[in-house]
């Protein structure tokens, strides 16, 4: 029903966990738009979020 | 924008807004210029100077991996550069647990970059941003 305000060191790191495991697995499936906004990172400094979208877009 | 600037400051944002302006093909220096490379006067100048190709290659990635996971999970940032990240502070007092999670998974590209990534130029390790396996 409900989850408790205070949770546990041991549920922090199976929170911390989970996440790392789906940003993991994430920036597998990512990898080619990683790869544009790095590349486009090192031309031009800096990257919007408008920008992102439109890399993200083309590829997918 | 310039608060804060002394002259010899001016110089370097006018030059660096020029510079950019040029790299992108363009003769006319705009506002989104001098935006665009504030930052890099302000605070990274050195740091990006100091930078090694290959260093800066890394932190590029990293950076990029930030950028694509809030992107792709829709936390908001102004702007991700290869020595900053701007994230939106959130207005709101209350944030649900799916916002928070989201939040803290747009900086965990840090633990969570594969191995080994290649870029055009050269192979290259990302070990240095990753957690020491126990």
């Amino acid at each position: 029903m409900s989850e408790n305000f205070i949770v546990t060191p041991e549920q922090e790191e199976e929170l911390l966990r989970e996440s790392v495991s789906e940003i993991t697995t994430l920036l597998k499936t990512l990898e080619k738009a990683l790869y544009e906004i790095s590349t486009y990172l090192l031309a031009h400094e800096n990257i919007t979020p408008e920008e992102c979208r439109v890399i993200l877009r083309r590829i997918f | 924008m310039t608060v804060g600037f002394n002259s010899a400051a001016l110089d370097t944002l006018t030059n660096e807004a020029a510079i950019y302006a040029m790299r992108e093909g363009r003769t006319v220096v705009e506002t989104a210029d001098f935006e665009a490379v504030k930052e890099k006067v302000l605070l990274g100048k050195r740091k990006i100077l100091s930078f090694t190709d290959e260093e800066r290659e890394i932190q590029a990635i990293y950076q990029a991996a930030k950028a694509v996971i809030a992107t792709w999970l829709d936390v908001e940032f102004e702007k991700i550069g290869i020595v900053n990240t701007r994230l939106l502070s959130q207005e709101h007092e209350i944030l649900s647990k799916t916002q928070l999670l989201h939040a803290l998974k747009s900086i965990l590209p840090a633990v969570s970059l594969p191995r080994h990534i290649t870029m055009s130029s050269s192979p290259m390790r990302v070990w240095i941003f990753l957690k020491p396996k126990n």
